[in-house]
């Protein structure tokens, strides 16, 4: 089939220099482009219900086929571990997400018309991970509340004691724990992206940045254990939601944790930003 | 207008453009001509400042295209027809473009009217012949109505209907005082809309003409001269003339024409042959300045300058 055969005629072009409407496009522009980007890209869309279904197909999974008991002898062990369960997956599959965001852009060289259309690079980033973080932070609590619902509403029924959601220490690991994960660990994977312009390369690499600090914890001695893997992605995760205890090797108070993420997102920020404005759009 | 000071990129050991240095011009069509490996589509993106030039500068309307606040509205580019996400529908990509540079949502529409893809607006790029991403691709440079436009290749995959639309086209924004650069491997085509070429090979400048300048109309015009006494005639032109080349390709190939040899001379109008022959008593049969068409130019200057070349073609047989 030839263009014409599907195409509609091709009219005269419009005449005059400067028929659009002539405003300057600022970093709001940008944040919106980037928002109807994500929203256009059927990965984007795909990844994000595939995360979505991930986390609360488990839940419901588990509400549907275990019985009350073993649900109610699971949370006796640990009060977290029924709500949050099944969250981790849905973390790596939005971590995906985020660094396919950046990565489609070297991939289909789409980014030779983004940053045509805005030449001020740190701007699409900066809008990049705004998107990501903002939808991570949302998606996460919706996730979590969902899982909560479902499952609390399964022990109610067999007659097993559920969780009291009105303790705000619990409410806060119920909202932030999947939430500040995909929005975080989203971000990084954002942030590698840009290094490694490929998508599972910064999947694998953002994985391997939360697991390796407190795996390597049990090889190299207390002067480690009792530094390193606190500042971990996945530990900052734990104590920005208030699960970590302050006798573990794992816990930051929170305004700490909360900074110990900003230097995360900083430093690979940085480095995102000083590499895509030094290296050619390729 | 587009303006190009001593633009150097370096690859490593490899020099894709070599201290370039033209204008694309205001209400001209600029035709950027050069073999495949030529440094044409580098030359383009550091234009648009995506890749970083190793020396040199390449300005639009006075300045680097990062330093204009509405870059949409400055220069409308075409690079890679493919460069668009394939799962994307044609609308969706205009419409993150569009509200990139701040440009209203009506305009997607206008445009796609305008390169007639308004039927499959909705259609995915990745399903689009290279034609309708082509279109599609001149729809997203169209976007900001901007007074400059940078196109590679337009013409790759459109249909006879296609290229003559981009050249009405191109014409037209260049008459509306656009600068159009455009580059094209069809010499034809460039020779019908072009109104200047730029000739690069290896990343250097090798000509930059109007075209009827490098057509001829000067005495790089060949001469196509029949006479009664060619042998003659040669000895007296070569007396007269020193600055000048004769071939006699037909009959007679050794060092003298032989009886009804055809000379092919260079470096001389016609003016010049005829009152040597008339000075000599020489009858002249045939006086004709030979035209090259733009691709015998384009061949011509760059000879030298072709990064990849066949070895059929290096000998000149084609079967």
């Amino acid at each position: 089939m030839t263009d014409t055969a599907t195409a509609n005629t091709a009219t005269e072009p419009s005449t005059g220099v400067g028929n659009a409407a002539t405003k300057a496009p600022g970093f709001v522009d940008t944040l919106a482009s980037e928002w109807r980007k994500f929203w256009a890209l059927p990965a984007s869309r795909n990844v994000l219900f595939v995360t979505i279904a991930i986390t609360v197909g488990v839940s419901a999974l588990i509400t549907l086929f275990s019985n009350g008991a073993d649900l109610a002898a699971q949370q006796t062990k640990g009060e977290y571990n029924v709500i949050l369960f099944g969250g981790l997956l849905g973390v790596w599959s939005y971590i995906f997400l985020g660094a396919n965001f950046v990565a489609s852009e070297f991939r289909t060289g789409m980014l030779d018309y983004t940053f045509v259309a805005t030449p001020r690079r740190t701007r699409v980033l900066v809008s990049k991970i705004l998107i990501i973080g903002v939808i991570g932070l949302v998606v996460g609590v919706l996730i979590s509340m969902v899982n909560a619902a479902m499952t609390q509403s399964a022990l109610a029924i067999s007659g097993y004691p559920t969780l009291n959601l009105h303790d705000p220490r619990l409410l806060r690991a119920v909202l932030l724990y999947i939430a500040v994960g995909m929005c975080l660990d989203g971000i990084v994977g954002c942030l590698l992206a840009v290094l490694v312009r490929n998508a599972v390369g910064a999947l694998v690499l953002t994985i391997l940045l939360i697991i390796l600090p407190p795996m390597f914890s049990q090889f190299l001695g207390k002067a480690y254990n009792h530094t390193v893997p606190r500042w971990s992605l996945g530990a900052l995760q734990e104590s920005i939601a208030g699960i970590s205890k302050p006798t573990t090797d794992a816990y930051l108070p929170t305004s700490l944790a909360l900074l110990g993420a900003a230097i995360w997102v900083t430093v690979l920020g940085i480095a995102a930003i000083i590499y895509l404005r030094r290296a050619d759009a390729r | 207008m587009i303006e190009v000071q001593n633009l150097t990129k370096r690859f490593g050991d490899m020099t894709a453009v070599d201290g370039l240095t033209f204008r694309a011009e205001d209400g001209l069509v600029t035709g950027f001509l050069g073999p495949n490996g030529a440094g044409k589509t580098t030359t383009m993106r550091l234009m648009l400042g995506l890749d970083n030039p190793s020396t040199g500068w390449a300005r639009i309307d006075g300045k680097p295209l990062a330093a204009h606040a509405s870059p949409l509205r400055v220069v409308g580019a075409l690079l890679n027809a493919s460069s668009v996400a394939p799962s994307m529908t044609a609308k969706a990509h205009l419409r993150w473009f569009a509200r990139a540079g701040a440009i209203p949502d009506t305009r997607v529409n206008e445009v796609l009217e305008q390169v007639g893809l308004s039927s499959v607006g909705t259609r995915r790029v990745g399903a689009m012949s290279l034609g309708m991403r082509q279109r599609l691709g001149i729809a997203a440079a169209l976007l900001g109505d901007p007074g400059t436009f940078i196109l590679d290749e337009p013409i790759n995959g459109l249909d006879p209907e296609g290229v003559v639309w981009v050249r009405t086209l191109l014409k037209k924004l260049a008459r509306e005082g656009r600068a159009v650069l455009v580059s094209s491997h069809l010499m034809s085509e460039m020779q019908l809309t072009a109104d200047k070429v730029v000739v690069i090979g290896r990343g250097r400048l090798m000509a930059e003409l109007s075209v009827s300048e490098l057509q001829g109309g000067s005495q790089r015009t060949p001469i196509r001269v029949r006479a009664a006494q060619p042998e003659r005639l040669l000895d007296a032109l070569r007396r007269n003339f020193t600055d000048m080349r004769v071939e006699h390709p037909e009959p007679g190939n050794g060092q003298q024409p032989g009886p009804g040899s055809v000379l092919r001379v260079t470096g001389l109008i016609p003016e010049e042959v005829g009152d040597t022959a008339a000075a000599n008593g020489i009858a002249i049969y045939e006086l004709t300045p030979v035209r090259e068409t733009l691709e015998d130019v384009f061949m011509r200057l760059t000879q030298q300058a072709s990064e990849y070349v066949a070895s059929d073609a290096k000998s000149g047989a084609l079967l």
